[in-house]
């Protein structure tokens, strides 16, 4: 308790009397300026907008951003370093959290660059199954980045329809697979079960729906005056400077580059599928909506053409050699016994190196996969698409406010899980 | 669809990438088989020459047949000046720079560069030999801006710098990490630099942390516990018999 | 009435496109606000419309644990093993689960046994906290011996509730009947046709065994 006889020097305690303006630093001057000064904001890690734990260190004048440096690998696991201790098989569970929004379509790409080293043939009917995993998977990806990205903007009703056809889209992977989520589906030469027909009409009658649930999405934002005047314009970036940051995916295809790697670099059965690809023109936070939204109903027309015409045949390569033999044969043959056995422990690829990229809902996601001809994998890096995407984060937010730092974030859609692997 | 069990959808080549190696007609069957000689490989295509007239070595193509160059860390920033601006090339998109350790090697790091072509769509793979008595590398943060936190990455993982980056700090480790994790003689099992740990029973202990020395040794474990800390052991369970079912009603 | 986004066709296909890898012709979506839309009322009405309805319609929340979610006959919790009629476990302690689990959940510390087989487990625990259920110990295992439960709320006071050790870990054949069912249907994956079709009544008899007692016939 201050004491009484420094009153004279010092103002009473607070307790003594009510604060006013006057007992405040850096109180207006009776000339009537201003005077403020830069304030240094650590927005994040632990911050419901910054999709994952993403620190900005921000420093502000004002409203304004004067500078912006986003701090990354606080979900951090060493990924890459655990490949190295992993087989190539458990490696599916890291890459399912990478972009845990769309597990499967990551597991997918993995897949993609063993088989690519190994020289592994799938069967038609695997990668159709895999084509329409992974397009459930972009769908998984864009219901959340709509859902949040309404939450972030202040839409908070958003995010329930969004997630309701998540929440749906859950249930036809639960079916699948077993797991709602972070399924370890995929396997090396093929899927992990088949897909019955009673799954593949569920899933016919949910994609049928669905676009009129994208209709009731575009109700809520696309005409919203509100929505429209946060996004409008902000974090604006050239096709020219998304080119030099590296920039795939949605983020790219809104500054008007027409890239998409199903067409560009295809793999799995896209070159059969008819579908377009969405550009926007201005390379701001509304087209990168317009963009993803149009995926989605993009995604909805592939998955119709698949799940109408999937190919009859296995869902695994018949190659004992690479992959797990019936387990009939296993439980009484002693050569498929055997086969089992060296599969899973010491299952190796050839010596080499193949990097393999997919478009995943955030753009080129790359598997740079380096072998010594050993059961586990010498060297993996991930290409993940959010980490460089985050890069773009300064350009669109410095010397703009603070308020549509947000909005940006909300808009670019990196997820922790991918950038820091 | 229907040709889709005809032609198997395995991923193809990016276009405008030359297979590794074609096979060349085969002798007819009718003939005792002799040991045919190998198919000659394909001529190197324009672009791949002209790659190779700047100072970078073609490498033999591996199994997702992309062209591999090998550059020599002196002429790295020439040859990617080269590799972007000019129009034969264009490589105008860096995808990925991955640092990769051959611990028995000389030089021991190889910086691998992959570069996307938007123009010719083409995809190349640039590998950089950076020696352990030297670690650095030429950045291309002026040429490709997403080099940035790649190179960033690279020199946290694995301590290869990058000399011409305006702000070479740790990105994924915290920047007063000591190693660098992804080198081999990092262990797997990682380095416990943790400054507190849950000891079975939920006692919270500390200890110090000294970088110089590996975990493991000289470190007291001291209790900051003080007996029971609020909400984090219930002394019943750590002093007294545990219950007798599994927790969680299950037999 | 809010315009749809209206799309535009790319420049003229003789104009050569500036990148190989760009597609030919892009759906360019450009996207204003209508007049309607800019005074806001209209839209804003209509929106609230909507999400008003949503009161009347059907409630697609599921109030968790009160209701749960409708178990699959693929859905898989935690591992479990199999127990035979005689109390003893399948499995043989082949340690190709352990191998398998990713993150390491598992270990099993193998010993002799009298029985016909050769080896079986002293000890087997698994250590739930760090299961992530992702199946591979049932993939992997030769002998039908750990399969999945539908046991998904695994909760415990104490981390060592979650350890669990080889008398917690047995279940009775019968109690898992059902995803044995599911596991010979996916994972025995029969070849389609010819010889190697599936036989009417789904066991696979080696034909090297014909007319002859298999020791631990347990299939």
């Amino acid at each position: 308790m201050s004491g009484a006889s420094d009153a004279t020097t010092r103002p009473p305690a607070l307790s003594e009397r009510t604060v006013t303006f006057q007992d405040l630093p850096d109180r207006p001057s009776d000339s009537g300026d201003l005077h403020s000064e830069r304030m240094e904001l650590s927005m994040g890690p632990q911050h419901p907008a910054t999709h994952g734990v993403l620190q900005c260190k921000l420093v502000l004048d004002g409203e304004k951003i004067v500078s912006l440096d986003p701090v990354v690998g606080y979900l951090h696991r060493g990924k890459e370093k655990h490949a190295e201790a992993m087989t190539y098989q458990q490696f599916f569970t890291l890459t399912d959290r990478l972009d845990y929004l769309q597990p499967l379509a990551n597991e997918v790409g993995w897949a993609l660059a063993v088989e690519k080293l190994a020289k592994i043939e799938v069967p038609a009917r695997a990668q159709a199954i895999r084509t329409i995993i992974c397009e459930f998977m972009r769908l998984s990806a864009h219901l959340v980045w709509a859902g949040i990205g309404g939450v972030d903007t202040g839409a908070v009703s958003m995010f329930m329809y969004a997630f309701r056809d998540r929440e749906a889209l859950f249930d036809l992977m639960d079916e699948l697979t077993g797991l709602r989520t972070n399924q370890e589906y995929i396997r090396i030469g093929g899927v992990g079960a088949d897909l019955s027909p009673e799954l593949v009409l569920k899933m016919k009658r949910w994609v049928a729906d669905f676009p009129k649930h994208v209709d009731e999405f575009e109700l809520l934002l696309t005409g919203n005056k509100i929505f429209h005047d946060r996004m409008r314009g902000v974090g604006t970036i050239t096709a020219q400077q998304a080119i030099d940051l590296g920039i795939t995916g949605p983020c790219l295809r809104a500054c008007g580059v027409a890239v998409d790697l199903r067409r560009a670099r295809p793999y799995l059965i896209y070159p059969q599928l008819e579908f377009d690809v969405p550009v926007g023109t201005r390379g701001d936070a509304y087209d990168r909506y317009l963009v993803r939204i149009e995926e989605m109903r993009q995604s909805a027309h592939i998955l119709e053409q698949l799940l109408d015409a999937l190919p009859a045949g296995d869902w695994i390569a018949k190659d004992w050699k690479n992959v797990l033999p019936p387990k009939g044969r296993v439980y009484t043959s002693m050569e498929e016994m055997i086969h089992q056995f060296k599969t899973v422990t010491e299952w190796c690829p050839p010596k080499g190196e193949v990097y393999v990229a997919t478009e995943a809902a955030n753009g080129e996601l790359g598997f740079y996969l380096v072998s010594a001809g050993r059961s586990h994998p010498y060297r993996v890096k991930i290409r993940a698409p959010s980490f460089v995407n985050l890069q773009a984060l300064r350009p669109m937010t410095e010397g703009g406010y603070f308020s549509d730092v947000v909005a940006v974030i909300a808009s670019l859609h990196f997820i922790m899980g991918e950038c820091d692997r | 669809m229907a040709d889709a069990a005809a032609n198997p959808p395995s991923s193809s080549n990016p276009p405008g990438v030359a297979p590794a190696a074609p096979p060349a007609a085969l002798p007819p069957a009718a003939s005792p088989p002799t040991p045919a000689a190998p198919p000659p490989p394909p001529p190197p295509e324009p672009w791949v020459v002209a790659v190779a007239a700047l100072g970078a070595e073609p490498q033999p193509a591996t199994q997702d047949g992309l062209a591999v160059f090998r550059v020599e860390r002196d002429a790295w920033p020439s040859v990617a000046r080269a590799l972007r601006d000019d129009a034969a090339l264009s490589f105008e998109m860096l995808l990925d720079v991955a640092g990769v350790d051959f611990p028995k090697r000389r030089p021991r790091f190889e910086v691998v560069y992959h570069l996307w072509s938007l123009r010719h769509n083409r995809v190349a793979r640039v590998k950089v030999g950076v020696p352990e008595e030297d670690p650095t590398c030429p950045s291309v943060v002026d040429l490709w801006g997403t080099a940035d936190w790649h190179e960033r990455e690279c020199f946290d993982l694995l301590g290869v710098k990058f000399t011409g980056h305006p702000d070479l700090r740790r990105i994924l480790m915290p920047d007063d990490y000591p190693w660098h994790p992804l080198r081999k003689d990092f262990p797997v099992e990682g380095i416990d630099n943790s400054i507190s740990y849950v000891r079975a029973g939920g006692v919270l202990m500390t200890r110090e942390l000294d970088v110089d020395r590996p975990a493991g040794q000289d470190r007291t474990p001291v209790d900051l516990s003080h007996g029971d800390p609020a909400g984090f052991t219930d002394k019943a369970e750590t002093e007294g018999e545990p219950p007798k079912s599994g927790g969680n009603g299950h037999p | 009435m809010s315009p749809a986004t209206e799309t535009t066709a790319a420049p003229a296909a003789s104009e050569p496109r500036k990148y190989a890898a760009a597609v030919a012709n892009p759906k360019v979506l450009r996207r204003e606000l209508s007049l309607s839309e800019r005074l806001f009322f209209v839209p804003f009405m209509r929106a609230l419309a909507y999400t008003f309805s949503r009161m009347f319609q059907k409630d697609v929340t599921r109030r968790y644990p009160e209701q749960k979610m409708e178990i699959k006959p693929s859905l898989h919790g935690v591992p479990v093993l199999v127990m035979r009629e005689d109390g003893s476990p399948r499995c043989v302690a082949c340690g190709l689960c352990e191998f398998v689990c990713p993150p390491r959940a598992i270990d099993i510390e193998p010993g002799e046994t009298d029985r016909v087989i050769e080896r079986a487990p002293k000890e087997f625990v698994i250590d739930m906290l760090r299961c992530i259920e992702c199946s591979y110990c049932e993939e992997v295992c030769p002998e039908e011996a750990i399969v999945m439960s539908t046991d998904y709320e695994v909760v415990g006071r104490r981390r060592e509730d979650f350890v669990w050790d080889l008398k917690r870990l047995l279940k009775p054949v019968a109690a898992l009947q059902a995803r044995l069912e599911w596991v010979r249907r996916t994972y025995k994956r029969w070849d389609l046709k010819g010889e190697n079709a599936p036989p009417p009544d789904g066991v696979f008899r080696d034909p090297r065994w014909a007319g002859r007692e298999r020791p631990d016939e347990h299939h």
